[in-house]
């Protein structure tokens, strides 16, 4: 297992250093919301609501939150669908491997990336004047883990229809709406009404966020929510049940895709 | 479990039928079918070890549906398909360990990655790691003549040096079983012969079993000491190729005769002999297609044998024979070809 995901994350770092351009330009891209918030903040310099802090802070956890969890949401689809449009999807369930074991590695080297790039948000959220609490860091460190198994239990959903329906990728084109909208991303989500919340609720990323805030934000600790601890265990209990699950739905995905003949077609 | 003894690849009554989605289905993911397709019925075949093999038919044949099943990429509706000793038609790393998968196009390479990158990836994935894959990488790139093209982007080879990359990665965890998928489809004539070569080279000297399909007939000549031939499904042919053309053995025989006189004579009684057919005639020349054995046709001539100037015989090409076995089998089956 260990030399399947090194192949994958080395396979995954030598194609995007393959395109240097497109890196960089990504990269930049992805900063962009920084400045965008950091502006926003001055505005708002006052919130009217509880935010822990300043409202810079407050957002960039959400940002960063998400761009972390959208690695296990969006993962595996992304991969699957670059290599069957590039061809190689056939070829890889020819190799030796238990094709279980493909959400682990497909998706590897986009985590690792992603990771790196919250860190550079992160670093440069503080040359910009925000403040983090270093005593929170660990716990938020599992927190994200646990998070990101959790979005990944849903990733290998979608990724299970978008094998068989192709481009189609609806569960997470609603979820990330869902996410965006619900999460508490830019805004606490008390702000929304009462019956909305519900949604909110609903949505793995709202648990992460809110537990993330009370971790690492310096007024963060009285902002309403569920505790780190429950979030934990939520997670925990949630992942041990969701994840075994969606390896499992999409096992069986890939097996009616052998009967039918949907897996290499795009 | 030992599998020395199993022959290479046995398959059984083998059947696949592709259904399209159910209605209800449509609007989430829909099947390009209206009608169930039969695309392989009640197919049997076997191989054994050290022999290539080549899958020969028209397009829809069921060349590609039969080569899924067999790397395990598809399951069959009936049937069986055994791959040296291990069953195909569950999906399982085991079959293809023992299976080396090249697909016709050079997409399954990473193009922007070098030689040694796209094998050490595939390596890797077979479990194989520091000196034994730097030794593995070594002799597969060798073996099929890019033994100093290890540092060489995918997207700086010819078409034949990808295919030959391709054939590289089949090889590299030391399968007992090839299967190529139409190896040549993108290839150039010259590419062609030489990925051949390349391919009965390492098949003698590694002991493989290769199964290849293909459309060229020029192929099927060069590598297939066995053909299966499959057409809407079935297999018409399975053995070797002598046997294919015996089916259909005619022989173009054409005879000079000293004068007009003796060679319209010739003709004449050539024209009222058993399985045989004048097909050309001039002056002093008659040609015949015939399945008759040469002494038979010699006596039918009688007489005339000593006007003889000289004979010459040609074998029917195998296009032909190709072509006629299938449009007989439509004929059986009451189809148009």
């Amino acid at each position: 297992m260990g030399e399947v995901s090194a192949a994958f994350i080395k396979i995954g770092y030598l194609t995007t250093m393959s395109y240097p351009l497109s890196f960089v330009v990504d990269q930049i891209a992805t900063l962009t919301p920084i400045f965008t918030y950091y502006f926003v903040a001055k505005v708002v310099e006052t919130p009217s609501v509880d935010v822990g802090g300043d409202y810079f802070t407050f957002v960039i956890i959400g940002v960063i939150t998400t761009r972390l969890l959208a690695g296990g949401l969006r993962g595996l689809g992304d991969e699957l669908e670059l290599a069957v449009s590039e061809g190689r999807f056939e070829s890889l369930l020819a190799q030796p491997v238990p094709w279980r074991t493909l959400p682990f590695g497909l998706v590897q080297w986009g985590f690792i990336w992603r990771a790196i790039n919250a860190a550079v948000i992160v670093v440069i959220a503080i040359g910009l004047g925000s403040e983090f609490l270093l005593s929170g860091v660990p716990a938020a460190l599992l927190i994200v883990l646990l998070g990101t198994f959790a979005t990944m239990a849903i990733g290998n959903l979608a990724a299970g229809v978008k094998l068989l329906a192709k481009r189609t990728d609806p569960i997470i084109a609603f979820y990330q709406i869902a996410v965006f909208i619900f999460a508490g991303v830019a805004y606490p989500i008390t702000l929304l009404p009462r019956a909305l919340q519900i949604i909110s609720y609903l949505i793995p990323e709202t648990y992460v966020i809110a537990a993330l805030r009370k971790l690492l934000l310096p007024g963060g600790a009285d902002l309403p929510g569920p505790s780190a601890p429950s979030v934990i265990l939520g997670l925990l209990l949630f992942n041990a049940i969701a994840f075994p699950a969606s390896l499992w739905l999409f096992g069986r995905t890939l097996e009616y895709g052998r009967k039918t003949g949907l897996l290499g077609g795009y | 479990m030992s599998v020395a003894a199993a022959p290479a690849v046995e398959v059984r009554g083998l059947t696949k039928v592709y259904l399209p989605s159910p209605p209800w289905m449509r609007f989430f993911l829909r099947t390009q079918i209206r009608e169930p397709v039969r695309a392989l019925d009640e197919v049997s075949i076997r191989f054994d070890g050290g022999q290539i093999c080549a899958v020969a038919g028209p397009n829809g044949a069921g060349k590609t549906t039969l080569f899924k099943i067999l790397t395990g990429l598809l399951a069959p509706t009936e049937g069986s398909a055994v791959v040296v000793g291990i069953d195909a038609t569950r999906e399982s790393p085991q079959l293809r360990r023992v299976v080396g998968f090249m697909a016709g196009d050079d997409r399954s390479l990473w193009l922007r990655l070098t030689c040694q990158q796209n094998l050490e990836f595939r390596g890797r994935l077979q479990g194989l790691r520091g000196a034994v894959l730097t030794a593995r990488i070594d002799d597969v790139l060798d073996a099929v003549g890019l033994g100093d093209m290890h540092d060489r982007v995918g997207f700086a080879l010819s078409s034949g040096m990808r295919a030959r990359l391709q054939l590289a990665c089949a090889l590299l965890h030391e399968p007992p079983v090839l299967i190529l998928d139409e190896p040549t489809a993108t290839i150039d004539p010259v590419g062609s012969f030489e990925l051949l070569q390349k391919i009965r080279q390492v098949t003698v000297e590694r002991k493989l079993a290769v199964l290849f399909s293909t459309h060229r007939v020029d192929e099927i000549e060069a590598l297939g000491e066995n053909v299966v031939l499959l057409h809407r499904g079935h297999v018409v042919h399975a053995g070797p190729l002598d046997r294919l053309r015996g089916k259909l053995e005619r022989q173009v025989v054409t005879i000079d005769f000293v004068s007009a006189e003796a060679a319209r004579a010739a003709a004449d009684r050539l024209a009222n002999a058993e399985a045989t057919e004048v097909v050309e005639r001039s002056a002093y020349a008659v040609t015949v297609a015939t399945s008759a054995r040469l002494g038979d046709l010699l006596d039918r001539l009688g007489e005339a044998t000593s006007s003889i100037r000289s004979l010459s015989e040609q074998r029917v090409p195998l296009r032909e024979v190709l072509a006629e076995v299938l449009a007989e089998k439509d004929t059986e089956h009451g189809l148009d070809a």
